[in-house]
């Protein structure tokens, strides 16, 4: 049977982006609801 | 509770619930034999292409309404709903190559399912852009309501786009005619996903909803 793939960085990668993306977005929402 | 709070409230619910969708994902959900750990990519590039075209989709419908009924809480909701779409197509732009890569050998293919994609982030940029330029409130509304529009007749050719083209992208395997193909297991974690994405995308909406009316409020433009 053939071996599962070794690519768990792409993985990580993927989900760091997506988190850097969506809390990088709350934070801007945040920050531009409280300068008002 | 003011609607900012709310927003702020539900969207600090939605990623503390987030990093429950990368526990689950991670620990808790199999890893696929034959793509091997970057098929649990699959559970933050699908749910963000979902709040992409949802977003897109309520951005066209409420423009609809904006030029029916002339109510400025539609073309409101129809901008916020825009600013927010951009962010999770981004996030279904970046993590499509990166899981393109070790699975296709290639970041990106100009294939008919991508460039529709990248098409709906310029068409989420044009539409932001262009209510930036236009100065006049009614005028601001009424282009992008004919931009949003376009927006959503855009969306079922990205839906369709892998049935009528040859190309590498996998057709659907949960929004289709068909019983979904997927272990149940991971079928579990995707719901998951796609039901926090869904309250991230009401999280910010609100929050960006908000912001626009106490900018309209202080004597600005909602923009």
């Amino acid at each position: 049977m053939a071996e599962v793939p070794q690519n768990a960085g792409y993985m990580v990668a993927a989900y760091i982006a997506t988190a850097v993306i969506l809390v990088g977005y709350a934070l801007s929402l945040y920050r531009r609801t409280t300068k008002l | 509770m003011n609607l900012v709070h709310r927003g702020r409230w539900i969207t600090l619910l939605g990623l503390v619930l987030l990093a429950l969708v990368y526990v689950r994902a991670l620990a808790f959900t199999p890893v696929e034999r034959f793509q091997g750990p970057a098929q649990k990519i699959f559970y933050v590039h699908v749910p963000a292409a979902w709040s992409a075209m949802l977003a897109m989709g309520l951005v066209g419908l409420c423009s609809i309404l904006y030029l029916v009924l002339k109510d400025a809480r539609f073309d409101r909701f129809a901008a916020a709903s825009a600013e927010v779409g951009t962010a999770f197509s981004l996030v279904m732009l970046t993590t499509g190559p990166i899981w393109a890569k070790p699975i296709w050998g290639t970041w990106w293919t100009w294939d008919a399912r991508l460039t529709l994609t990248l098409f709906l982030f310029f068409l989420f940029v044009g539409y932001l852009l262009l209510r930036g330029v236009v100065t006049d409130a009614g005028l601001r509304a009424r282009y992008s309501a004919v931009l949003g529009i376009c927006g959503l007749l855009l969306l079922p050719f990205i839906h369709l786009s892998v049935y009528f083209f040859r190309t590498l992208h996998p057709q659907p395997i949960v929004l289709k005619p068909s019983s979904p193909s997927l272990p149940g297991s991971m079928l579990a974690t995707l719901l998951f996903s796609f039901g926090v994405f869904t309250l991230l995308y009401l999280g910010f909406v609100i929050q960006r909803y908000a912001l626009s009316r106490l900018r309209e409020e202080r004597g600005g433009s909602h923009g």
